[in-house]
């Protein structure tokens, strides 16, 4: 590892940068970081599977990124989990997918199980949904115990290593993580247990049922964000929360369903002084009413396919813009294309600060932007993204 | 297909002896077996609910 030299006045710089940007303000310049996951493997010429078996060369990939971009935070290094995590356990869905975590969409409950999961969550989680969703614990004892033990024991060697890792590189190149928590909103707890296609048919059949499971997950909702949550001295980090199926409930439902305990959550969150970093994925306009009512300066809203303009009149006063360059102009475009692009962005978001420039959607493939446009544009927003005071 | 093993593998009896160098009070003990329940909440989370 390279130190920088001047690694001490970098990170304070970059922490203050982030902060003040989501203190709704003005820095001296627009942020900018981009959301590089698998796509690191093919910069750097490993196979995903080679840096999802390999924490080492995960590391270099994200180092060399680091190093030849020199962003105003990293991603996260929990982003790409150790596929031995979930390989211990049976669950084989992450490693054989190639290119990045798909989810299949399946049900693990019935809903006429809801009453047991709503009585106890915890304990429903853990004797039901993972000997039904991870095969290796549905065998006998103690060969499921065994299987715990291996995937518990790679997980903890992975948050011991990275954590060490990540305080390493805020030592040597000055830079801090942006992700360093999670959590799930109650209402996607819910559907990675009953499935997505049977909550929202439970939506409409045992309405009363899911609003009572969404409050029984909202502890453990809080406790996932509390827990997983580190804050490093002199960095700057977020609870990363990604609301996936909220788009997928028209927003009466929204309000019904998914708001009482969303709204809760990110409260929780912000009330314990931790910033979020929520990825709103797809089209959120429809929404921008309850995203308004959320504590203000703590929350960063990443943004897929939302009306940047739109989003800053309306929710611009209560929580931070990042986006929204598309990961297919920067793997298609020219490079003369991306900085047109980045050029209007930052003309329309950045006056008044509260923005950060990022590409729309997480870089998962080879083809979600070339290296070189990555490079121009990184130099174009610190030239350009500057605030002339 | 990468080496898999290296990760896997816990030097169970060097952790123990760290474990008993590190904490020779009971207080100080159960914060450990606190830190580990608190994994083992966020193990179960990443591979139950994602």
């Amino acid at each position: 590892m390279e130190k920088n030299e001047n690694a001490e006045q970098l990170l304070k710089e970059r922490v203050l940068r982030l902060k003040t940007a989501t203190e709704l303000k003005e820095p001296d310049r627009v942020p900018i970081f981009f959301p590089t996951e698998t796509w690191l493997a093919s910069y750097t010429g490993y196979t995903v599977q080679e840096i999802i078996y390999d924490y080492n060369k995960m590391i270099k990939a994200i180092e060399k990124s680091i190093q030849e971009y020199r962003w105003d935070c990293v991603w996260g290094v929990g982003s790409i989990w150790p596929a031995q995590i979930f390989d211990a356990v049976g669950r084989l869905d992450y490693a054989a997918s190639g290119s990045a975590f798909q989810v299949p969409d399946e049900s693990y409950m019935t809903p006429e199980e809801y009453p047991e999961l709503i009585a106890d969550p915890y304990t429903f989680i853990v004797e039901k949904i993972m000997p039904r969703r991870c095969p290796e614990l549905a065998k006998t004892f103690p060969r499921n115990a065994i299987a715990l033990g291996k995937g518990a024991s790679a997980f903890a060697l992975f948050r011991s290593q990275m954590g060490a890792v990540a305080r390493g590189w805020l030592q040597a190149f000055g830079i801090p993580l942006l992700v360093s928590g999670k959590t799930h909103p109650p209402f996607d707890m819910v559907s990675y247990c009953r499935g997505l296609k049977g909550l929202l048919l439970d939506t409409k059949r045992h309405p009363d049922l899911v609003k009572e499971a969404c409050e029984a997950l909202l502890p453990i909702s809080i406790k996932y964000a509390m827990i997983s949550h580190r804050v490093t001295p002199g960095g700057f980090s977020t609870v990363f929360v990604p609301p996936d199926a909220a788009i997928l409930l028209s927003p009466s439902s929204f309000e019904k369903f998914y708001w009482p305990t969303f709204s809760k959550l990110m409260e929780a969150i912000c009330e314990k002084d931790y910033n979020a970093f929520m990825m709103l994925e797809g089209n959120w306009e429809p929404y921008f009413d309850f995203l308004a009512q959320l504590p203000k300066g703590k929350i960063i809203a990443w943004m897929e396919s939302t009306d940047m303009e739109k989003a800053k009149a309306v929710i611009g006063k209560t929580m931070c813009i990042a986006g929204d360059i598309p990961c297919a102009l920067l793997g298609y475009g020219t490079e003369k294309e991306v900085i047109q692009y980045t050029r209007n962005l930052i003309d329309k978001m950045a006056p008044g600060g509260g923005f950060i420039v990022c590409s729309d959607k997480e870089m998962i493939s080879h083809n979600d932007a070339k290296p070189e446009n990555l490079l121009a544009v990184t130099k174009f927003v610190k030239e350009y993204g500057v605030y002339r005071k | 297909m990468a080496d898999t093993k290296n990760m896997l593998y816990v030097p169970w009896a060097e952790k123990r002896k760290e474990i008993e160098i590190a904490f020779d009070n009971e207080e100080q003990t159960a914060k450990a077996w606190d830190r580990g329940e608190d994994l083992m909440f966020l193990y179960i989370m990443t591979i139950a609910l994602m």
